[in-house]
């Protein structure tokens, strides 16, 4: 129980870091939704086995993360979470190719998959999703994918609350500790059930204050000059490590000096 | 003035697959009335009210908001004049923060975010809860969120508040302050409740559901001291009548409650 009662308290990490106030939480979410998208597709559009060229990639994360005063160890947990996935294709493929191409696709495969799940985390904890939703807005994704992303993220958080509640329910009325096979059904039946009336209601209660899809959160979405440096640099550099080897550059340089 | 009244006409409501729960109801509400709403569990309060405001439609009858039919066509011009607060305040907080959560309605009225802020400032202040504008909503107590609920509510600047149970998970100051407000709203109100205490200070006009039919509608004084009928509808008389013999002579005390409640005791004595 003080397990789930533990990740209860975790679930809305993501929304807690995005009322932050830091540099990159101020950045505008159009610029931030930008750059996170452009910097997923190069990491996803390199060559397979070109693990050496993925290590500048690393440089983007370690700056957000360092200017936006996020914590580091829960947001490396929830990257981790998702790994088991990655690894068992990559793992497949490990069978097939035995050798050492093989592995470096593994590899690289695994970190492209770190990089690519850290950057959209650190979109959400440094944005915020109502933000989002209004960023993607502006770059004219039509409404109606943004309703549904938005409302599965809401609904995701009440959900969980809710299973939390109706586990939390069960233990503290049976005597040993987890639960029974037999219950567990009836319990997901009334979760599912509960779950429905709730998001019934809240939809409702939306749409009683005037809901129609809209998504207004206040805050106008405006342009600043370090919203356009922080894009420009940003191009700039992921242009620089997509096209030119940088670490052969380096290594070249040092080759030269000793 | 006729634009706040409401008006239910032979309107008989049954959930999918259920009984009817809403039996032949109609009733007329004029402008800044404020009736209380009263019943057992299960009475049909709750479905009435959203009956009121557009969530469930009649399955017969009418009903009439200000001049106007509720009906598919007419629901988003009914539903942008009532202030509804849910009986489950988590029903009502969906928002990160509290301030979002009070400033989601007005926002949706495309009402410029200055306007808004004064808004929500003033809507927290009413229900006392200002210290909590920047807090998360999640991490309220009940209370809290009852009293927020209620803010998101009145930030919409309502011409009729519906409120279910607005009075549950409160202490005794935020009762005593949703009271006030509740005082202090002069357009029209309909507040379904089991407190009844707090029907005899806010409502003249009672009306009394049992399984789903009306059996009692008209003055407050007189239905919350019918030991009888309230009995009889799983009901009691409310607290601060309780301690006498004659709850009728006690009315008038009751009305400003301290001190009838001090009186009460000592006239006991
Ligand atoms: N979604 C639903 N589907 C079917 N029946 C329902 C549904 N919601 C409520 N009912 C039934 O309608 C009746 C009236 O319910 P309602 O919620 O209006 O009661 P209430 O007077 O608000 O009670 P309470 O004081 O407990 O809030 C109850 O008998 C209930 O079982
Ligand atoms: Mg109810």
């Amino acid at each position: 129980m003080s397990k789930l009662n533990y990740s209860l308290r975790q679930i809305r990490f993501l929304d807690e870091c995005s009322e932050g106030k830091s540099l990159i939480h101020r950045i505008n979410p159009i610029v931030k939704i930008l750059v996170t998208l452009i910097y997923i597709i190069c990491v996803v559009s390199l060559e397979g086995y070109e693990v050496n060229r993925l290590i500048p990639f690393f440089l983007y994360p370690v700056i957000i993360i360092s200017l936006s005063d996020i914590p580091i160890a829960p947001l490396l947990k929830r990257t981790v979470i998702s790994l088991p996935f990655i690894l068992g294709i990559g793992f497949l493929n490990l069978l097939i190719e035995r050798n050492l191409h093989g592995l470096l696709i593994f590899l690289s495969l695994l970190i492209k998959s770190i990089l690519t799940v850290l950057s959209s985390l650190l979109l959400i904890a440094t944005t915020g999703m109502d933000n989002i939703a209004k960023g993607l807005l502006a770059l004219k994704v039509p409404k109606i994918f943004v309703l549904q992303l938005m409302m599965t993220y809401k609904y995701i958080l009440i959900f969980t609350e809710e299973l939390i509640t109706s586990v939390n329910a069960y233990e503290l009325r049976s005597s040993e500790g987890g639960i029974s096979l037999k219950f567990a059904g009836n319990i997901l039946g009334r979760f599912f059930l509960r779950v429905y009336d709730r998001a019934k209601n809240i939809y409702n209660s939306m749409i009683l204050r005037g809901f129609n899809g809209e998504f207004n959160i206040g805050k106008k979405i405006s342009f600043a000059n370090k919203d356009i440096i922080f894009l420009i640099l940003w191009i700039i550099y992921f242009v620089l490590i997509m096209f030119f080897d940088v670490v052969k550059f380096f290594e070249l340089i040092l080759g030269v000096v000793t | 003035m006729s634009h706040h009244m409401i008006e239910l006409k032979n309107v008989s409501f049954k959930y999918p697959q259920g009984n009817e729960v809403i039996k032949d109801i109609s009733f007329r509400i004029t402008h800044g009335e404020s009736v209380g709403l009263i019943g057992a569990n299960g009475a049909g309060k709750s479905t009435l009210l959203m009956l009121l405001s557009g969530l469930l439609i009649p399955t017969n009858g009418d009903i009439i908001i200000g001049e106007t039919k509720l009906t598919k066509k007419t629901l988003k011009y009914i539903r942008q004049r009532i202030g509804y607060c849910f009986q489950n305040p988590d029903d009502q907080l969906f928002m990160n923060t509290v301030y979002d959560d009070v400033a989601f309605g007005p926002r949706n009225y495309g009402i410029d975010e200055i306007e808004i802020e004064k808004r929500v400032d003033k809507a927290l202040e009413r229900v006392g809860a200002l210290h909590l504008k920047n807090k998360f909503s999640y991490k309220l107590s009940g209370g809290e969120k009852r009293m927020v609920s209620i803010a998101t509510v009145l930030s919409m600047e309502p011409d009729i508040l519906l409120m279910d149970e607005p009075s549950s998970f409160l202490d005794p100051g935020a009762r005593r302050r949703l009271i006030n407000i509740l005082n202090s709203f002069e357009h029209t109100k309909i507040i379904a409740t089991h407190d009844l205490d707090l029907v005899l200070e806010t409502c003249k006009r009672t009306i009394l559901l049992k399984n789903g039919k009306i059996v009692f509608d008209g003055n407050t004084k007189d239905i919350l001291t019918d030991k009888k009928l309230l009995e009889e509808c799983g009901l009691e008389l409310p607290f601060c009548l309780q301690t006498i013999d004659k709850p009728s002579l006690m009315f008038s005390l009751c009305k400003s409650p301290v001190n009838g409640f001090q009186k009460g005791i000592s006239h006991k004595l």
